[in-house]
């Protein structure tokens, strides 16, 4: 799309958001008193719907004039909570996540810009680093959720592995040469049979996509245009397939089949491999296996550093009706104190960044017994990417796992993977 | 992208008040409708004669029941002390190597041949785990750690073992069995702690067991008889890495008559990547989808799950393309949305569902060689599929209300000659009923939540 075509587009749809009387930059008006309780839609398992109580709870405490009511949705949430909003029912605050813009495209979330700088929210200091999750919740110029939980992606190393091959921790400082180096080292072979890979990864996009963020490339531009087979995204895509295929220090979709149980993540809490790149939510499930001695580290990068994050945000429903209390909400949930019982209920990593970076977090004995380099987590915040989230973001993975399995398989290189894909993608942000 | 263009044709540019059929826009030829005999026969096959023959007649009968065409026997891997529900293991003829006791599985034979006596023509025997004397951990469930369970020098010995069972089938017992599946959803991490039979087998060994029993069918003379069914994936998603074993393997992949898939877990998302792999790597390859059934906990006879059916269903044969579909256990006596049947074990009760009938708005009807026609409506609650027969005599639509509204809506594009109709319906009101008979209306009302097909013939 020409510039000139896209500025068209831009002027289009926030004509059209604005026709639609929401979505794009509403006007911070006043919203009447609260007259019945503010819904709050959110998922997860059991201890979920317990943390955020807690924290509406502290809410409460301080704002009894703005009642919130949680409303738990466990399986099938954004079915759920799609039907309830074309039904026309009061939702007020939902939490999203990756398909934060498919709320977004379809106006059913509203623009927080004016709100956050009514409130003075200065969400650099709130996330840290680059901002965390606040770009990939930006669409078009407006922030369409507050990040509330999450952290990023980071390196699960064996640690007993590292010692006995005489080689130093995974560090930020590492470029694919020392990665490189050092999962050649580690893999032990017994003739065609690894033993024990040096790495595992797999099709799960954040893996490959940190990959092609830390070799300088990118899935959409800024412009959000598709730009998957770049020479950068094409070099690091073959790096990534080489890594399985060429050096043999990662497991193949087949390896991976022959395990019975396979998956990076198995593969690494058996001690059969000795790294894998996975969220924060690993450490607990890895603490309870008591021979294995391991540690995270942030991750690193080639042209530069890169790691996703994971998480959710907060988003305001366009009808509701109380659009100024529920950033209020939204506010002191992702605010220090709002978001401390996620720490203390050990519930997750928050996105708040002063919490994350707090000895509360540090110190909360995520994982046990054992002492956990958490800092690792705070220490990706400025090495974060903003995600390639778009109104499209489901599409778009459905025609990168879609047409990148060849390349996953080793049966393309990446070069003729990605030029499958890039007409694919173009066609889809056409 | 083919595949999704295709799925878009679903929702074509048209008036909420019309359906289009396209009979020019030829798609799969249908190879037919069934369901698997697992476990429940071996049970209710020795029922009284009344409800064992009723149950038989609504899965089986095309006048009275929803006229399935292919049965799926299971060859028990042999009962286990260690799966505490008798319905989730089955007896093996095997008494040891080359010695069978015939007598064994007697209730299971009974259900089979009556199914053959009601319309049954096809017929799968499906195997789950190889006999525990095959297997490493001595067990049906699987092997510790849940990998391949089959011993590696018991390959042939298993090969051997089918076809024995088979052949016995085929000519003893006058069961035209015409395929044999050896491997049921070989990703899964089958291990000691499973309650059911299962063997977990990676790609390669998935390709030398097919191997090896072409090479048994070959040896047996059963080769123009008995084709591989193989390999019942656990769903759609991520099966690339087996199918491209499978169909890059030239002795093995010319001789593989489609590819046996499981919708479990399965969203649109899901298939259309492995539709498109196929497109791209091996075109031209057929797709059965051999089980499915609503995985959610309690019963339910109603519409609800029907619909859930119905919709799987529509999905498989316009999405993916399948030419033939195939229902997990036909009845079920859980508190479960399995089942199209359910029974009481206390007082032997049998009980109808709406998702038997809403399966009988595909399979009495859309019969074994009619071909898949372009079809589209313009109304978002309804889709729609069609079909024509083999003379072209005759042209079925299937359409599914999924709206809480009733639907009126025209069709256009039917072919010239047709003067005869009848519109079949399965909603809260009607099982499979005829609501409507004689010449062509002007227009059709699709009542909410429902399934209806119409039936136009010359």
């Amino acid at each position: 799309m020409k510039l000139y075509k896209l500025l068209i587009a831009l002027v289009v749809f926030s004509l059209l958001l604005s026709a639609c009387g929401g979505g794009g930059a509403p006007a911070a008006t006043e919203s009447p008193k609260v007259t019945e309780p503010l819904v709050m839609t959110v998922w997860g398992s059991q201890l979920d719907p317990e943390v955020y109580q807690a924290r509406l709870d502290l809410f409460k405490a301080k704002n009894p004039e703005i009642p919130v009511e949680l409303l738990y949705i466990p399986s099938d949430y954004s079915q759920k909570v799609q039907t309830m909003m074309a039904g026309g029912e009061s939702l007020c605050i939902i939490q999203v996540a990756e398909d934060v813009h498919g709320y977004s495209g379809k106006g059913q979330i509203i623009g927080l810009n004016d709100y956050v700088s009514k409130a003075g929210v200065d969400l650099a200091k709130r996330y840290g680093g680059t901002g965390g999750l606040v770009g990939a919740y930006t669409w078009q110029g407006q922030l369409y959720a507050m990040p509330d939980r999450g952290g990023a992606l980071v390196m699960y190393y064996n640690k007993d592995m590292f010692d006995k091959a005489g080689l130093a921790y995974p560090s930020k400082d590492w470029t694919w040469k020392e990665f490189l180096d050092a999962a050649e080292k580690l893999t032990v072979r017994n003739g065609d049979t690894v033993e024990v890979y040096g790495f595992a990864a797999g099709d799960w996009w954040p893996w490959w996509m940190s990959f092609i963020y830390m070799n300088g490339g990118a899935i959409l531009d800024a412009n959000g245009k598709p730009v998957a087979n770049s020479p950068e995204a094409i070099e690091a895509m073959q790096f990534y397939q080489d890594l399985v295929y060429k050096y043999k220090v990662a497991p193949s979709p087949e390896d991976y089949a022959n395990m019975g149980q396979g998956g990076p993540d198995p593969v690494f809490a058996q001690g059969k491999a000795a790294m894998s790149m996975t969220g924060f939510w690993a450490v607990n499930s890895l603490s309870e296996i008591k021979e294995l001695n391991w540690d995270i580290a942030p991750l690193f990068g080639n042209k530069k550093n890169a790691t996703v994050l994971f998480g959710s945000g907060l988003a305001i429903a366009k009808g509701c009706k109380y659009p100024e209390q529920a950033f209020k909400v939204i506010d002191f949930l992702t605010g220090a104190e709002g978001s401390m019982p996620i720490v203390t209920m050990k519930q997750d990593a928050p996105a708040n960044f002063e919490v994350l970076s707090s000895d509360a977090f540090l110190n909360a004995g995520w994982a046990g017994d054992k002492k956990i380099n958490l800092k690792a987590l705070a220490d990706s915040a400025d090495i974060a990417f903003s995600l390639p989230l778009s109104p499209k973001w489901n599409e778009m993975q459905t025609v990168l796992g879609d047409n990148l399995a060849e390349l996953f398989l080793g049966t393309k290189d990446a070069k003729t993977s990605l030029d499958i894909t890039q007409p694919l993608l173009e066609d889809l942000f056409k | 992208m083919l595949s999704f263009l295709a799925a878009c044709m679903n929702k074509p540019n048209l008036p909420a008040d019309e359906i289009i059929i396209n009979p020019d826009e030829k798609h799969q030829t249908i190879e037919g409708f069934g369901a698997s005999a697992a476990w429940w026969a071996q049970d209710v096959g020795g029922w009284e004669d009344e409800k064992r023959s009723r149950i038989v007649e609504l899965l089986y009968n095309r006048e009275t029941g929803i006229g399935l065409t292919i049965y799926r026997y299971n060859i028990g891997g042999g009962l286990a002390d260690n799966i505490q529900d008798p319905w989730r293991t089955a007896e093996t003829f095997e008494v040891s190597p080359g010695v069978y006791d015939w007598s064994r599985d007697a209730n299971a034979m009974w259900v089979m041949k009556a199914a053959q006596a009601q319309g049954a023509e096809m017929f799968v025997a499906f195997v789950n785990s190889p006999p525990a004397r095959m297997t490493v951990s001595g067990l049906t469930t699987g092997e510790k750690d849940g990998k391949s369970n089959l011993k590696p020098e018991m390959y042939d010995e298993f090969a051997q073992y089918m076809v024995d069972v088979v052949r016995h089938l085929r000519e003893e017992e006058g069961i035209p069995i015409s395929y044999i599946s050896p491997i049921n959803e070989p990703q899964w991490d089958w291990n000691y702690t499973k309650g059911q039979e299962g063997c977990h087998y990676g790609p390669q060994e998935v390709l030398e067991v097919t191997r090896a029993l072409l090479h048994a069918l070959d040896k047996n003379g059963l080769s123009d008889d008995v084709q591989v069914s193989v390999f019942e994936s656990g769903e759609w998603k991520k099966s690339q890495v087996y199918i491209d074993k499978l169909l890059k393997d030239p002795e093995v992949a010319p001789r593989l008559p489609h590819l046996a898939i499981h919708s479990y877990w399965s969203k649109a998302e899901d298939k259309t990547p492995i539709v498109n792999f196929l497109e791209r790597n091996f075109p031209g390859t057929k797709i059965w989808q051999t089980e499915w059934t609503e995985m959610k906990e309690g019963r339910d006879t109603g519409m609800e799950t029907a619909l859930t059916l119905a919709n799987t269903v529509q999905e498989d044969l316009t999405l993916g393309g399948v030419t033939s579909w195939q229902y997990w256990i036909a009845v079920s006596r859980y508190f479960y949305r399995d089942g199209l049947i359910y029974v009481n074990l206390s007082d032997r009760a049998v009980i109808e569902t709406k998702r038997l009938w809403a399966l009988g708005n595909f399979s009495r009807y859309v019969r074994p060689g009619y071909v898949r026609i372009g079809a589209g409506a313009g109304a978002a609650d309804i889709t729609v599929s069609a079909y024509q027969s083999p003379d072209n005599a005759e042209v079925v639509v299937v359409v599914i209300n999924n709206g809480k509204k009733p639907v009126t809506a025209k069709l256009n594009g039917l072919p010239a000659g047709m003067t005869q109709f009848g519109q079949y319906e399965t909603s809260g009101a009607e099982s499979l009923g005829e609501v409507l008979k004689g010449s062509i209306p002007p227009g059709f009302t699709f009542p909410p939540e429902s399934v209806t097909t119409l039936v136009f013939s010359k």
